[in-house]
Parts: structure tokens; C-alpha cells; sequence
């Protein structure tokens, strides 16, 4: 293979690299001030009664993709999370909407149980 | 062990890893989960990582990385605990605070805290839930596989110099660290951490305002953050504001009732079952971990190949990593790659030919020098903290 090929061969090599591996967002910087922007990635609970309850209350600390990444639970485990989330960790949910929140997680993410 | 077989789960998981390897940005990497799929993202100043949650932040880092002995900043796992979180900094404003049971306040601009004498070193930065997802009975939380550490070079102050300078009274009983992160409702608890006396000041514990050389990115804590090394990274705490010197000893939610363990030897209890009582996790457990060949990776008959991958320890550093390829029937002592400390990970490798057609199981047991390794099953407790299994990881060879 002569220089040129092999040349040729690497440039082309880099190009694909760089095609596959998109930029890296960097962080924005005006004088003294650095940022970043977030980006949003909604998530769509399964359909089910009370989904909206969800996603008011529980997106008040956290995104709602929390629900489907955790295991299967009864209604007995979400309904200890969901008593968790708010008596230890302050969130400020009603108990008329915990329990329409139990009662989501329980029927869309739970076991049957 | 050796006549163990794979459970469905691990069969998942190690089809999940496979997958990842060949996904690119949003796609899904884990087919195979029942509930969920783990999928590339892309964060400001961050390489396409796994999703845990967007809000706030909380991002894996693929295995693949862990090839190498330093982790990229664009490449480490980002870990928040309420949204919203600190996404503008104003060097011109922001101010470390030092005070408390102190003789003066400090009010520290970032070229304040690089007057103090700059130290650096590599440490593995591991959050205290990761390998949650492998625990059984399950366990609610952030369900991290295996990608929520790195091994990162840290530059900063001394905490212990900050606080000299600052005059710590007689009195004081431990320092708490308090960050930039704002808590919206006034119910939710602030996430502040503490660290007793003896500890604060010993000579290892940093306030970074570099990793690998560079700024700290936002997500992993810009402009400055505790580095606690040995110790997992609930107390590293990020876009440090506040450090105070105290008189009693701080009891915040973070402190009690979070990140706690059962308080034995193991931090362990029977599966499915409440400790009696608890005490706060500190030290990093022994551990180690396969990079490479991946999990289900397909290899040739009779070709040479290394096995290579990391092991660490709460600070003490490795002492030896042994090696099996049968299921755990026979071990091999595993060659240890440069050595950048007690707080780095080592890499491990051993040269391995596969004779026979088949499935093998891999294994990797670390060993640290106070003499602390990895149990054969997985330690439970209930929030899912310290993991370290001997993971087995299956390959064919065809």
C-alpha cells in the first residue's frame, strides 16, 4: 500500500470517528459565569387513572422516570415508598393524593399483589 | 460455586451489557428489561452515558471506559439527589464559607483556595449505591448496574490547611459541608453531610477544584468539591457553599435517617429483613470488576486474549487479584498494572488461551493489603449500599 492510500485510509478512518461520536456539549461561559443548560427528556408513565397525580407530585423533587426503573413492588412496598417520600424526606403531598399516587404505582408498576 | 448455575437475571444482565456495547445515542441498551430501558444520553460536558434520571441528573458510565486507568471527565457518572440543581455559577459572587466554631470566618474566591498549597492525587470516586440493581430481594433506589464509579486525579486544598486557617476552637466536634444544590420546599431536607473532627483533618481529604487537570464539570460539581478519598461519595459533597466547624454534632437527614447501614462488621443483614440498629456508610468495601472480555462476549477457540479489569479498596490499596475462568474451581494470581496510589483502582490482566468449545465463567476476587476481599454472594442490606460480589460473568467460546 503506497503513502497516499494509507493516508487516504486514516482520513477517511477520522471521518467516520468524528461522524459517529457527536460533539460533547460543553458548558457555556460569559465572564465570570459558567452554565449549562439540561436537557429535557419527558417520560410517559403507563396510562392509567390518577397518572397525572403522579407526575405533579412526585416531579416536584424528582423526574418520574424513577417509577419505571425501580422493581416490580405490591401495593404494600409502593405504598411504603410513597410514606417514605413523604414522611421522611418532607414531600408535600395530601393523603387524599398519596393515595390515588399508591394506587397508580401499585396497578401500572406493581405485581398484582 | 463452580456447580452454580446463571440465574435468568444474570443471563439478562450480561445480554443487556453486550447490547450496550453496539447502542448509540438514544437507543435502548437493555432489551432485555422488563420494566425499564437503560438508554445513551447526552449531558452538557458529558459523553453519551447511561440514563438513570434526568432530574435530577443521574448518569452511568459504561463499562467500556473502565479500560482505561483514568476516567475522562466527559465519561463520570453524575449523581444528584433533588432537583433542581446548581446549573450557573458566578466565580465573580461564589464564596466557600468557613465558619462555625472557628476564631475568624472565611469567605474564599476560587483563587483564594489556590493560594493554598496544591495537592493532587488519584482517587476512586463510587457512589454508595452502586450495583444496587444486583441486589436480591430487590431493593428501591437508583438502580445502578456497575457503572457509578471512576478513578479520577483530584487537585485542590487540604481541607485540613482551610480549616487551620480558619482556627478551629476547642469544642468542635465535627464539620459539615453544605453545597449550592437549592431546595425548593422548605419540607425537603438540604443535602448536607458531616465528617467527624479526627477525620476532617486528616491529611488526604481535599477541596478539589480540578479533575484530571481541568475544571470540575457542573455536573460533577463545578466550581469546588469535597474529596473524601477511601470513603464513598455521599460525602463528596459538590458545589461546595458552606463549611462549618460544630459545637454538637450535626444529625441532618443526610446523616440520619439516609445513608446508613447495619451496624456489624459486614453491614449486612439476612435479605428482606430490618437491622437493629444502624450506623452511618463510610469506607469503601473490596471490590473488583471484569472490564474485559465483555459479559456474553463471543471468543475464539485457542486465541490468546487478556482478561483485564479494576480493583480498589476503601484506601488501603490492593494487594493481590486472583483470577478464574472455570466457575471459581481453580484461581490464577492476576499481574497488577501501574500503581497510582492507595485511593487509585489497579488495573488487573491475566493472559488467558480458551482450549475447549463452550461457556466459561470469569471471576475476579481482590484482596486489599489489611487483608479484606469479596464475598461469593451478594451482602444485603436494605438500602442497597457496599456492594462488592465476586461477579460471575459468562463468555463462549466458539
Amino acid at each position: 500500500m503506497n503513502k497516499t492510500m494509507t493516508m487516504l485510509i486514516i482520513l477517511a478512518m477520522a471521518g467516520a470517528l468524528l461522524a459517529v461520536l457527536p460533539v460533547s456539549l460543553g458548558a457555556e461561559q460569559k465572564g465570570s459565569v459558567r452554565s449549562i443548560e439540561l436537557p429535557n427528556m419527558p417520560v410517559d408513565l403507563a396510562n392509567g387513572p390518577d397518572r397525572d397525580t403522579v407526575n405533579r407530585f412526585c416531579g416536584i423533587c424528582h423526574g418520574v422516570e424513577y417509577v419505571p426503573m425501580q422493581p416490580r413492588m405490591s401495593k404494600a412496598q409502593w405504598s411504603a415508598t410513597v410514606t417514605k417520600m413523604i414522611k421522611v424526606f418532607g414531600a408535600p403531598v395530601p393523603q387524599e393524593d398519596a393515595d390515588k399516587i399508591i394506587g397508580y404505582l401499585s396497578t401500572a408498576y406493581g405485581t398484582g399483589q | 460455586m463452580s456447580a452454580r448455575r446463571f440465574t435468568r437475571r444474570e443471563f439478562l444482565k450480561a445480554a443487556g451489557t453486550v447490547t450496550a456495547m453496539t447502542a448509540v445515542n438514544g437507543l435502548p441498551i437493555d432489551a432485555f428489561a422488563a420494566t425499564y430501558e437503560r438508554k445513551l444520553v447526552r449531558f452538557p460536558e458529558k459523553t453519551d452515558l447511561i440514563l438513570l434520571t434526568s432530574r435530577p441528573p443521574q448518569l452511568e458510565t459504561p463499562l467500556s471506559y473502565f479500560k482505561e486507568l483514568v476516567t475522562p471527565n466527559e465519561a463520570l457518572f453524575v449523581r444528584w439527589h433533588i432537583t433542581p440543581i446548581p446549573t450557573t455559577v458566578d466565580l465573580g459572587e461564589w464564596r466557600l464559607t468557613v465558619g462555625g466554631n472557628t476564631n475568624k470566618e472565611l469567605l474564599l474566591s476560587l483563587d483564594d483556595l489556590r493560594k493554598f498549597e496544591k495537592v493532587s492525587y488519584t482517587a476512586v470516586i463510587q457512589c454508595a449505591g452502586n450495583g444496587r440493581s444486583f441486589f436480591e430481594p430487590r431493593v428501591p433506589g437508583g438502580q445502578w448496574k456497575n457503572g457509578a464509579m471512576g478513578n479520577v486525579t483530584w487537585t485542590g486544598a487540604r481541607l485540613k490547611d482551610i480549616l487551620n486557617a480558619a482556627g478551629i476552637k476547642a469544642g468542635s466536634v465535627d464539620v459539615s459541608f453544605d453545597g449550592l444544590d437549592p431546595c425548593r420546599v422548605p419540607t425537603v431536607p438540604d443535602f448536607v453531610k458531616s465528617l467527624p473532627m479526627d477525620k476532617a483533618l486528616e491529611e488526604d481529604i481535599l477541596v478539589a477544584y480540578e479533575m484530571n487537570g481541568g475544571p470540575l464539570t457542573m455536573l460533577n460539581g463545578f466550581p469546588a468539591r469535597l474529596i473524601v478519598p477511601g470513603w464513598y461519595a455521599t460525602y463528596w459533597v459538590k458545589s461546595l457553599s458552606d463549611i462549618s466547624v460544630n459545637t454538637k454534632a450535626f444529625e441532618g437527614f443526610w446523616m440520619n435517617p439516609a445513608y446508613r447501614i447495619p451496624d456489624n462488621e459486614c453491614g449486612c443483614i439476612p435479605g428482606g429483613t430490618k437491622p437493629a440498629r444502624t450506623t452511618p456508610i463510610h469506607r469503601m468495601s473490596t471490590r473488583s470488576l471484569i472490564i474485559a472480555p465483555g459479559e456474553g462476549q463471543k471468543l475464539t477457540a485457542n486465541k490468546p486474549l487478556t482478561i483485564t479489569g479494576v480493583a480498589f479498596s476503601g484506601g488501603y490499596g490492593i494487594k493481590d487479584v486472583i483470577v478464574s475462568t472455570d466457575g471459581g474451581r481453580s484461581w490464577a494470581k492476576a499481574d497488577l498494572g501501574k500503581d497510582l496510589g492507595k485511593y487509585s483502582w489497579i488495573q488487573f490482566t491475566l493472559p488467558w488461551r480458551p482450549a475447549k468449545l463452550g461457556t466459561y465463567t470469569l471471576m475476579a476476587k481482590a484482596t486489599n493489603t489489611i487483608g479484606d476481599s469479596q464475598p461469593f454472594e451478594g451482602l444485603w442490606n436494605p438500602a442497597g449500599y457496599l456492594w462488592n460480589k465476586v461477579e460471575p460473568l459468562a463468555v463462549v467460546v466458539n
